[in-house]
This record gives C-alpha cells, sequence and structure tokens, in this order.
C-alpha cells in the first residue's frame, strides 16, 4: 500500500510504485486532464505539481510520489479560477487543447518561483511542447498573469 | 481470464461524455434511434439532419468535422447559427454521426478533415441548412397562428408576430416544422455580408474553458466501465511479417494479459475519392503491417508485458532499405527517368540557347506529422454490433471499416466521434482504427482501448515523402529567365507533381518531369501543406539561386516572373490562371508594404520573401498569401528567426481570431519542419523514436509574429494548413541572404551543425 494525496483527497492505493505517476493519476484516480504525449519526460503534457514544484508524471514513479502532496489540472483553482487559467482563457490560447494542462501547470509553478519573469526567462522556464504552436498566445498570458501581480498563487 | 461484465446500465452511464461543447448519447446496442440528444431527459426534433431543438428549446448542431484544434467545434456553429436565429450563449454541437451522412447521401458535405477544407465547403450548404430550418420554422408558426409568413420574424430562438406581440418558441412548433416541405437551399434567402451577426466576428472558441481546465474528453481519455486496454507494436520493418510469439514470456505477468495478433491489412484510402476517379491519384493506399496487441487491465500493465513479449518477425523485403540510399536512386530517377507531365513553349532550344544556365539538386527528407496526442480508438464488438470512439480525421471510412471489418450491416456499426490532440493529416489514416476493431473481434464483449506509445507512432507512422529534384533554368543576357524546368522523384504512392507544376512564376518556356514510386516502403501520409510544403521551398530556393545571379531585386524579380502575358493562350481555364498570377502580384505587393521588405537590416541579419497557394489544379479555390521572414545568423548563437510576417487573402474568414491562431500555428510547424523535422531508416527500421531525436519547436524558438488578413467579400478558402510552405520557403531564402548556405535539403538545424 502506498499513500499519495492528490487534490486535497489522501489516497491508499495497491499500486507497483514502480507505475508512473501519470498513470496512476489517469487509470487508477480517473483525472484524465493530465496528459500522455511521449512517456519520456520530454513534452510536458503530463506534468502535475509535487509538494508545488512541476514534474513530468510519464516519467515519475508512484512510489518517488509517495508521501506528497500533488496537484493535478484538476485540483489547480478548484475552488476559484487559477489566475494562469483566466489568462490563458483571455489570450485565447488552446488550439487542440491537449498540451494546455500541462503547459499551464508548468506556467503556474513557474510563477510561483518567479513571479515577474522577463521573456527570456519564461522562454527558458516553460520547455513544454504545444504541437499546434499556440506559444505567442502563451508568453503573452504568462506575461499577463504576472502583471496581475497573481500569477505566483 | 476474467473478464468484467459489462451491463447495460453501466454501458449507457459510461457513455454520456461530455466533452467542451460537445455531447452525444450512445445508443444502446439494439436501439435504433440516434437522434434523441444529449440528454433523454431532453429529446429533441431533428430538422435536416443539421440541427436539433430541444423541449426546452435550447439548439443542437452537428458538426460534420472531427476537431483536432482547427476549431470546427466554433466555427461550423457560427456558420449554421447565422442564418438559424439562435442565441449563442445557449447553443450545444455534437459531432455528426458516419452513418447517418451516409445513409442519406453525404447530407454533411465535406466531412474528412483535409485540404483545410471546412470553411470553404461548408459555408454555403450550412448557411442555407440554417436558412431552411428557420423557414420551415417559421411556416410551422404561420400555420400555427394563421398570419402570413411574412408578418413573422426569428429572433434567438424564438418566432415573433410584431402585430399581435405573440411569441412562439422554436420548440414549441418544431414538430410541426419536421412536417414542413422541405424548401428548396437554392431559393432561401440569406443574409448580406454587412448583416451577419457571427460569421465574421472573433467569437471566443467555445471549447477554451474546457481546454484550461482538463476537461475535454479526447480519444485517449474515453473510457467505459468494464473496459480493458491495449498496446500493439508493429513490424519494426515495413512490409515484416509475423512468424510467431512466444505467449509464455508474459503468462504470468499482473493484469491478465492477453496476447492478439493483428493481421496487416490495406485499410483503405487516407481521403475520399471522387465518384469515378483513380484512387490512387485522389489519395493513397492505407498500409499496415502485422502486428502484436497486448490486452491488460490497465494501459500500463498491458505496455510493459508488451514490451517483454518476444516476438519473432520476418523483416521481409525491406529488411535491407536505408532512406540515404534510397534518395540517391531518387536522384538518378529525377535527372534522367522522370516523365515529363507539362510543357510549354520549348524548353530545350531555349536552354541551349540561354546566355546562362543554372542547375541544382534539392531534396526533401521523409516526416512524420506527430501531432501530440498518441494514436488511439476504443472499440466494442457484441451481438452483432460494432461502436468505435474515434478522433479519426477521417469519420467515414472509420465507419466502413468497423462494418466491413466486423462483418455486419452497416447500420450495425456505430462511430462515436471525440476531439483530437492534434492531427496535421496522420489522423487521416484509419490504421489505429483498424487495429482496434481487429482486438475488439478478439475480445467480444468487452470494450477495448488500444492506445500506441509516441515510440510506435513515430516509427511505425504514415510520412510525407522523401523527395528529390532537380532544377535548370536559363536568363537570356538582361537577366531575364527564359525558362525553367524542374524534375522531381519522389517515394509516394500519392499524386503530388502539383508541387512543381503549380508554381507560378514561369516564364514562356517550362518543362515539369515526375515519376512517383507507388511501391516506396514507408507509407505515403498526408501532413500539413501537403505537397506545397515539400515543393514551394524548393522552387524559391532555386528561384533565389538564378536570381543572385543577375543580381536583380527580390521583388522586382519576382513580378518579372509573374506576368500574366507568359501564360499559353491556347490553355484551359486561362481565366483562372491569370486572376491567380494577379493574386500573388497582389500579395506581393501588400506583403512588401506591410511587412517592412524595404526596413533596413544589420549585419548578420537575413530576410526572405516567398508568395504562394494551395492551388492543386486550376479550379481549386485557394487562399493566396505571402511571408517575409527575418533571421539572425551568428557564429556564436547560430540561427535565430527574429520575425515573420504573414498576409494572407483567404476570401470571407469566418472567425478572425481563430485564423489568426491557426496561421500562428502554422508558422511555428513550419519552423519545426524546416528545422528540425527528419525520419530515416536504416536497416529497414526507422532510427528516429521519441522528441530528442524528432525534436519540435518550443517557446524559446518562437519568433515574434505579424498577422495580416486582407479584407475579401470573396467565399472563404483554406487557412489550416497555409501558413506553412509559404514560411519555410520565405526562411530558406532569408537565412541564404544573412550569409548563411544555400540549403537544398532539410533540416536546416542539421545542416548548420555539420
Amino acid at each position: 500500500m502506498l499513500e499519495i494525496e492528490v487534490n486535497g483527497t489522501k489516497h491508499r492505493l495497491d499500486v507497483d510504485p514502480a507505475v508512473p505517476l501519470l498513470w496512476v493519476l489517469r487509470d487508477s484516480l480517473g483525472l484524465k486532464g493530465t496528459k500522455f504525449g511521449c512517456g519520456a519526460g520530454l513534452c510536458g503534457a503530463c506534468t502535475v505539481h509535487v509538494d508545488g514544484a512541476a514534474v513530468r508524471s510519464c516519467a515519475y514513479s508512484v512510489g518517488q510520489a509517495a508521501g506528497s502532496k500533488i496537484t493535478s489540472i484538476e485540483g489547480l483553482g478548484a475552488s476559484s479560477e487559477h489566475p494562469v487559467q483566466a489568462a490563458w482563457r483571455e489570450a485565447g490560447v488552446p488550439q487542440c487543447g491537449y498540451c494546455q494542462p500541462g503547459m499551464i501547470m508548468a506556467a503556474a509553478a513557474f510563477l510561483r518561483n518567479n513571479p515577474s519573469p522577463s521573456d527570456e526567462e519564461i522562454a527558458q522556464g516553460v520547455t513544454n511542447i504545444c504541437r499546434c504552436g499556440t506559444y505567442n498566445r502563451i508568453r503573452k498570458a504568462i506575461r499577463s498573469a504576472a502583471q496581475s501581480g497573481r500569477g505566483g498563487q | 481470464m476474467k473478464e468484467p461484465v459489462l451491463t447495460r446500465r453501466g454501458f449507457v452511464t459510461g457513455a454520456l461524455v461530455t466533452a467542451a461543447g460537445v455531447s452525444f448519447t450512445l445508443s444502446l446496442a439494439g436501439c435504433k434511434d440516434r437522434t434523441k440528444l444529449p440528454d433523454d431527459s431532453e429529446p429533441g426534433v431533428e430538422l435536416l439532419s443539421w440541427v436539433v431543438i430541444h423541449r426546452d428549446n435550447s439548439v443542437t448542431l452537428r458538426v460534420p468535422q472531427t476537431e483536432i484544434g482547427q476549431g470546427v467545434l466554433t466555427t461550423i456553429p457560427q456558420m449554421l447559427a447565422e442564418e438559424l436565429e439562435v442565441d449563442w450563449s445557449t447553443l450545444k454541437s455534437e459531432f455528426y454521426d458516419p452513418a447517418v451522412n451516409a445513409t442519406r447521401g453525404n447530407v454533411y458535405v465535406w466531412t474528412a478533415v483535409l485540404s483545410s477544407h471546412s470553411a470553404q465547403t461548408l459555408f454555403e450548404p450550412t448557411q442555407r441548412a440554417g436558412a431552411q430550418v428557420r423557414t420551415m420554422l417559421i411556416r410551422a408558426a404561420a400555420a400555427r397562428l394563421k398570419v402570413p409568413e411574412v408578418e413573422l420574424e426569428a429572433v434567438k430562438g424564438a418566432i415573433h408576430h410584431k402585430a399581435s406581440g405573440k411569441k412562439l418558441s422554436y420548440a414549441s412548433v418544431a414538430e410541426a416544422a419536421a412536417k414542413m416541405p422541405i424548401p428548396d437551399p437554392k431559393t432561401v434567402k440569406l443574409k448580406d455580408a454587412a448583416d451577419r451577426q457571427l460569421v465574421g466576428k472573433a467569437i471566443p472558441r467555445r471549447d477554451v474553458d474546457a481546454a484550461i481546465h482538463g476537461k475535454i474528453t479526447y480519444g485517449i481519455d474515453f473510457e467505459l466501465p468494464g473496459m480493458r486496454f491495449a498496446a500493439a507494436r508493429q513490424s519494426p520493418t515495413f512490409g515484416g511479417k509475423l512468424r510467431s510469439i512466444d505467449k509464455g514470456s508474459i503468462k504470468d505477468m499482473p493484469g491478465n494479459p492477453k496476447v492478439v495478433e493483428i493481421k496487416g491489412a490495406k485499410v483503405g484510402y487516407n481521403g475520399p475519392v471522387p465518384e469515378g476517379e483513380d484512387p490512387d491519384v485522389w489519395a493513397a493506399p492505407v498500409k499496415m503491417d502485422d502486428a502484436v496487441a497486448v490486452v491488460a487491465d490497465s494501459w500500463w500493465q498491458a505496455k510493459t508485458a508488451l514490451d517483454a513479449l518476444a516476438i519473432d518477425w520476418d523483416a521481409g523485403p525491406h529488411a535491407k532499405f536505408s532512406s540515404a540510399e534510397y534518395l540517391k536512386t531518387l536522384a538518378n530517377q529525377a535527372r534522367s527517368d522522370a516523365p515529363v507531365v507539362v510543357e510549354a513553349g520549348d524548353a530545350r532550344s531555349a536552354l541551349a540557347n540561354a546566355a546562362k544556365t543554372l542547375s541544382a539538386e534539392y531534396s526533401y527528407p521523409y516526416m512524420d506529422p506527430a501531432p501530440l496526442e498518441p494514436m488511439n480508438c476504443s472499440a466494442y464488438v457484441d451481438g452483432g454490433e460494432v461502436h468505435i470512439w474515434t478522433n479519426s480525421q477521417f469519420p467515414d471510412d472509420a465507419w466502413r471499416i468497423a462494418h466491413s471489418l466486423v462483418g455486419v450491416s452497416p447500420d450495425k456499426a456505430h462511430v462515436h466521434i471525440l476531439p483530437a490532440g492534434g492531427g496535421f493529416g496522420r489522423r487521416l489514416q484509419n490504421d489505429f482504427v483498424h487495429q482496434a476493431v481487429q482486438i475488439a473481434l478478439a475480445c467480444k464483449g468487452t470494450p477495448v482501448k488500444l492506445l500506441l506509445t509516441r515510440e510506435e507512432c513515430v516509427r511505425k507512422s504514415y510520412y510525407a515523402p522523401i523527395t528529390a529534384a532537380r532544377f535548370e533554368a536559363g536568363l537570356d543576357g538582361a537577366g531575364n529567365v527564359t525558362v525553367w524546368t524542374c524534375s522531381v522523384a519522389s517515394g509516394t504512392s500519392a499524386e503530388q507533381s502539383y508541387g512543381e507544376t503549380r508554381f507560378p512564376f514561369q516564364p514562356p518556356n517550362v518543362r515539369f518531369a515526375y515519376k512517383r514510386n507507388p511501391d516506396s516502403p514507408l507509407p505515403f501520409g498526408w501532413m500539413r501543406g501537403v505537397g506545397f510544403t515539400q515543393h514551394l521551398w524548393m522552387n524559391f530556393g532555386f528561384l533565389d539561386e538564378l536570381r543572385l545571379l543577375t543580381g536583380r531585386d527580390v521583388p522586382e524579380f519576382y513580378r518579372s516572373l509573374l506576368d500574366p502575358s507568359y501564360i499559353p493562350a491556347d490553355i484551359e481555364d486561362r481565366d483562372i490562371a491569370v486572376a491567380r498570377v494577379k493574386n500573388h502580384l497582389k500579395l506581393l505587393d501588400f506583403a512588401i508594404q506591410k511587412g517592412r521588405w524595404h526596413a533596413p537590416k544589420g549585419r548578420g541579419r537575413g530576410r526572405g520573401l516567398a508568395v504562394g497557394d494551395t492551388s492543386y489544379y486550376p479550379s481549386y479555390p485557394s487562399s493566396t498569401k505571402a511571408a517575409i521572414v527575418d533571421v539572425s545568423l551568428d557564429e556564436q548563437a547560430g540561427l535565430r528567426v527574429d520575425h515573420v510576417f504573414l498576409a494572407i487573402d483567404a476570401g470571407t474568414v469566418i472567425n478572425p481570431d481563430i485564423v489568426h491562431a491557426q496561421l500562428e500555428g502554422g508558422i511555428a510547424y513550419a519552423l519545426t519542419t524546416a528545422l528540425h523535422s527528419e525520419i530515416t531508416v536504416e536497416n529497414g527500421q526507422v532510427q528516429q523514436s521519441n522528441f530528442h531525436d524528432y525534436p519540435i519547436l518550443k517557446l524559446d524558438r518562437m519568433p515574434a509574429v505579424t498577422i495580416e488578413i486582407l479584407p475579401s467579400t470573396e467565399p472563404p478558402a483554406s487557412i489550416g494548413e497555409d501558413a506553412v510552405p509559404v514560411t519555410i520557403a520565405a526562411l530558406v531564402n532569408a537565412i541564404a541572404d544573412a550569409g548563411g548556405p544555400r540549403l537544398r535539403t532539410l533540416p536546416v538545424a542539421k545542416i548548420l551543425a555539420s
């Protein structure tokens, strides 16, 4: 048995600790907002927060996450919309939308560490792949969340 | 093996999936009525296959395209609702049913997500359908109120009678309206462009909220109670065969793994083929090799067991295939074997008489479109029925595959469309549907979801074709181009000669030769921009090489070849050809002015310009666009793309914000294609496997972008693919302009690194 806390709820799971956290979130807990893109920690579609830090959950075993507090897209701004999500809507970022939960989780963690980043810092700090190429709107949304002064929530 | 029992109740509950603005009801096995939408508590009346009006007066619109990010869940409702006069904020939408499309004579007009066609093919039919339904509702209201139709007006889901102040909701007259004679679509009155409330407006996408909260149910997210999960692997070589499997190697692994052999097949064609046309010219056969699937209680278990499974493959006839060697074969074909397909004037003597001639060889590697959501499909076969849940870009063929493979009558096959995490052409090949149905046939009574790994997606994709081209052209003493020839050999089973022959920069003497290789080992696939993506940059690259021999200025040199008087007098559709050249000139002039072509640029900076369209044949309605790309080239920092300007004349624009997004995205796609994308094959196997060796552009390399949409009242034209070819073409010339190498092959990053 292994214990993790996801979006404020504790779960005791009978699962092989080697299973990537991604598949535990998606298939054991039914949290399908976290996406599978590469399985090798390369694209970031599976980004979640583990104790506040952005983690690519496809390449992070649930055993490593044991005892940690995990936030997935479903838990980000669960009570009220997160400022990064609001900025995303305002900028009309998504196209197919598939990378966006991971992108938003990456951006939220990035802004928590660096609430008023330069464009260069955004470029270096958010390294997820968006195959639709929404990058300029992503940059705009991150700037806007930062300028609202609430991006680091 | 324990098979979970699928209860009737569980099946229904699990299937009531609502994605962003999309809803559908799964008809239970045996349930005939698929028009009850979207919730059994709200039955509706279907009007003309396009519209369902519910008892609570909410309205569901049918979207006859899969959403792959191009925005059809917003743009198609915009077109339909424009004439229907409904409240935008309460609209619902759902994807069309391919079975309905087939049994009602292609009522949805154009359902494949192919050729950036949604707006141009559906603009008229959707507005006319909206107007027909509105007319039927008004007629029913007129009969009810016993007043003339002309006294009635449809406003936001209700029919108003001004004189009496009476008002009837659409729902209250829907049943009567359904019995009204259907108005002639050709004579229903449509709004003047100036009166449109929805078309042309930058309305936010209807799925944005679901997208940012992770609530869109993509194909990969679909799940049913009792579902089992499959991972699959095709023969690692192309044309390889399954010899044997040591099933014992995984029998004790967790998740009750079951091995299923998937037979290789010709799945179908990767696009609709017009009646009476040669399918091998209009589309390409979708070849799929033998594969092995493992089905288990969870996907991770299935994938882990598949990794451990000992499989013996017969590598087949292409065991030694090398893409590098094949390119040499293609280059030889381009030099000598390719048959002439288009000729004008006398290229041979023009070359012989030229003051100067120039020749150069170009090539293009194999590429994988690589949408971010890996290929997947859910399927369920039981009781003589088959259901599939897919985000195929070609659902009509997915439906055909489902009923033909299971061997049931077409009405027993049900296709449920889900949104896709990107497509870019890859999902037009329904191999994953064929595989999922084969697996479901081996697991009757159990719903199964097939999901492929990224590695499998890269190694067994459908590839943009490796291509070699040889150009030769001649100049007179004054630096005018007198003759242009191009000979192409392509490792493709599709006809893509338009990439060279439709280049409108043509002097009076031209000759084009083209050889395709239908038996090329790697299966052909569509990729954003298709043949224009492969060829336009080569055309502009060689054109720039010629220009540099003359010392002429770029725009002036381009204009000299966009000369309507060069178009032969006797060709069919000459007026269309002239208009096309004029459109190119218009975009060229617009870009030079608005795109700051003449602005000063510093040392190590380069600028490239390209103009193009995607006109596959003379009567093909295409948008025209121009790109200006600015780059910096520095020995230390390498190449940096600083700015991309893109102007487009795409006729009437349905949603300018979505057009902007598609063009921005197209620029990013172009940069990945040009800078990074290359699939190579050695010993019969693809050498790349994931995003570390098949990289995708990231935020740090995304340039600033300026988009200009030219105002127009013409019918809508293509958008989705359009930024790709011109951006690559302008980029390669910008790199040369900055003092970089003349790029005659891709990807750029590899060449600059060498």
